[in-house]
């Protein structure tokens, strides 16, 4: 079974490409289901596919390490939570989110997998409805771009903005961090 | 409640006392004899006078017993006498004397010897009746020494309970309640009674807290806090960098503290130990983060010292005395003025003011004209009272919101504020459209 095009022109890293093009894409879109509660992304593991959500909520977050009154122990940190607007989740999540919501019609997520077979993960994803996407992986993106090199520039260039972006927002992660390193030691 | 509020230290210990209940009548007993001190040295007087009674009346009993009669029968005649005037004693013979003497029993020269105890040891000593022979004499001195000691140790007891009730009473009238936003001066030198007069001066004054290791009846404490009836002062005695000392002087609930180094037990050309004076603030302030520490050292070299304990500001002896000798020369005048300014002596004086409600956030060269006009007042600048860092502040609308989330929660959960102490900036002579806020207080010269 494959996607429909048009849903695939609704992804963001896609939308720069014509209806042909995203056919081109949509051929090797191989579409999964997943309960609520599946890991589709694993934080520090390495994969090489892209996965676009067509419907359903998705969480994303990071592993982190927190002091609590216990000590110190790894605790998950949603960072964001991913709703599909187009069509919108069949449920409703299973659990309210702690984070703020981004909607849009649909979304991609994994997208450095598009220029390295062997990209690390940086964050984990989770399902929190019953998700409908699509795996996309590199070695089929490389085919595609092969086949129709003018898809490279419109959707490289759509993940190095988010690169950019990513790095600009973890430049003042960094930045914040330190400050608040700082501040801690002085008032320690 | 205006005065000096004596020997808290020793009343906060006695709070804390708690004595375990008794829980037996022998238990009660000794719970009484342990409380009551003067009680168990007064029933042990009364041991030692039967003792001392029952040796001498073993000792001296003929004795004593022939004395008694001869008494009671001076006293019988004495009786006869007032209801026969007509008989003269003189007439009568020794032998009709001897035949009158009244026969005196067992109990009764008890009972006299037990009067000769209780005369002999209360130091009272009629002399009617003493013992004779060689041993009941040497007795006596001791009774007598013994009861001389024992009345001193006795009345010293008595004294001090009624010092001890004095205190507890001093204690009820102690209403610690007042001592909120107060003003903690630790350590002892000169500069003390200066800074009560200028604090006393002031239309609202706030409680004062002496913390030093002088004693209250000190000539020098004394002397120091005489004349401020307007101020409630509160001595606490004990080295001012201890945890329970600064406890004492309720140093949660104040506002400001003053450390001053510490001349108590050294002579003016002695140097003081400045890192007590480090010591004192790191304490104070890890005991109450929001407390407002100033500091005054005499060696600069330890300005880095109390900047990294949180001291809030910090005098130092002498920092301005290069550029007052160089103005005398440079700038003749300059200094002068300056000494004129700050002079107690002077009507002139250096004050910050609130800014007026109805010129909140307006211009200087506003403010400034108000304060000409209304109170012929020179604004010369202003004291802007905000927190020396904010995180928060730095932090925001930069990186991932989750990641300030979580900078915030773990700062926070180890107890550190996101916004550090309120700090004093200075604003001087700015130009006419320099914008204010409510931070700004106005400084005038009056």
């Amino acid at each position: 079974m494959s996607v429909q095009p048009t849903r695939v022109q609704r992804i963001n890293l896609f939308q720069d490409l014509n209806l042909e093009q995203c056919k081109l894409i949509s051929s090797k879109v191989e579409m999964m289901t997943s309960k609520p509660h599946s890991d589709l992304l694993v934080e520090g593991e390495v994969g090489n596919t892209l996965l676009l959500i067509f419907q359903g909520e998705v969480e994303v977050s990071n592993q982190i390490m927190i002091k609590t009154k216990s000590g110190f122990s790894q605790s998950r940190k949603a960072i964001v939570r991913l709703k599909t607007t187009d069509p919108a989740p069949s449920e409703d999540p299973v659990s309210e989110p702690t984070t703020f919501v981004v909607e849009e019609p649909a979304f991609a997520t994994g997208e450095y997998a598009l220029v390295s077979d062997e990209a690390i993960r940086t964050a984990n994803v989770t399902t929190m409805t019953p998700t409908e996407y699509g795996v996309l992986t590199f070695q089929d993106f490389s085919q595609i771009v092969e086949d129709d090199p003018a898809i490279a520039g419109p959707v490289f260039r759509r993940v190095a903005r988010n690169a950019v972006e990513k790095v600009k927002t973890g430049n003042a992660d960094i930045a914040n961090l330190t400050q608040a390193f700082f501040y801690a030691l002085s008032r320690g | 409640m205006k005065g000096v509020i004596s020997a808290p230290v020793r009343l906060l210990k006695t709070r804390s006392v708690k004595e375990n209940q008794p829980n037996s009548w022998l238990g009660l007993i000794r719970t009484f004899k342990k409380n009551h001190r003067p009680i168990r040295l007064t029933f042990w007087s009364f041991a030692l006078i039967w003792v001392g009674a029952t040796v001498l009346f073993l000792l001296e009993y003929d004795h004593f017993r022939e004395s008694v009669s001869n008494q009671l029968s001076i006293i019988d005649d004495a009786k006869q006498n007032s209801d026969n005037p007509m008989v003269e004693m003189e007439s009568q013979s020794d032998d009709d004397q001897s035949k009158k003497r009244r026969e005196v029993g067992f109990f009764s020269t008890y009972l006299h010897t037990i009067w000769w105890s209780v005369t002999t040891f209360t130091t009272v000593g009629y002399g009617d009746i003493s013992p004779k022979s060689e041993v009941g004499k040497a007795f006596g001195i001791v009774v007598m020494l013994g009861g001389f000691v024992w009345a001193m140790v006795l009345s010293g007891s008595l004294a001090s309970v009624l010092v001890a009730k004095r205190l507890k009473e001093d204690e009820d009238e102690f209403d610690e309640s007042i001592f909120v936003d107060h003003t903690i001066i630790s350590g002892w030198n000169h500069m003390v009674a200066p800074i009560l007069s200028v604090l006393s001066r002031e239309k609202e004054t706030v409680p004062i807290v002496l913390v030093n290791e002088i004693s209250l009846d000190d000539v020098r404490i004394q002397s120091a806090i005489s004349g401020f009836d307007n101020l409630d002062i509160l001595h606490v005695f004990g080295n001012y960098t201890n945890e329970v000392v600064l406890s004492k002087a309720f140093i949660q609930r104040a506002k400001n503290m003053i450390v001053l180094p510490d001349y108590a037990h050294l002579s003016q050309i002695e140097s003081p130990d400045e890192q007590t004076t480090v010591l004192a603030v790191y304490t104070a302030k890890a005991m109450s983060e929001d407390l407002r520490v100033i500091a005054h050292i005499t060696n600069p070299e330890m300005t880095a010292h109390l900047q990294r304990a949180n001291c809030d500001e910090i005098v130092v002896s002498d920092a301005f005395t290069p550029k007052m000798l160089a103005y005398h020369i440079t700038h003749p005048g300059s200094p002068q003025m300056v000494e004129t300014i700050f002079s107690p002596q002077n009507r002139s004086d250096l004050q910050v003011h609130q800014i007026p409600p109805i010129l909140a956030g307006a211009e200087h060269h506003r403010i400034f004209q108000h304060f000409k006009h209304e109170n012929s007042w020179l604004l010369v600048g202003y004291a802007i009272v905000r927190p020396a860092d904010s995180l928060e502040e730095q932090m925001k609308n930069a990186g991932n919101t989750y990641v300030l989330d979580m900078i915030k929660e773990q700062l926070e959960r180890e107890g550190i504020d996101l916004t550090s102490d309120e700090k004093v900036f200075i604003e001087v002579n700015p130009g006419d459209n320099y914008m204010t806020d409510e931070t700004h207080r106005a400084i005038v010269l009056i």
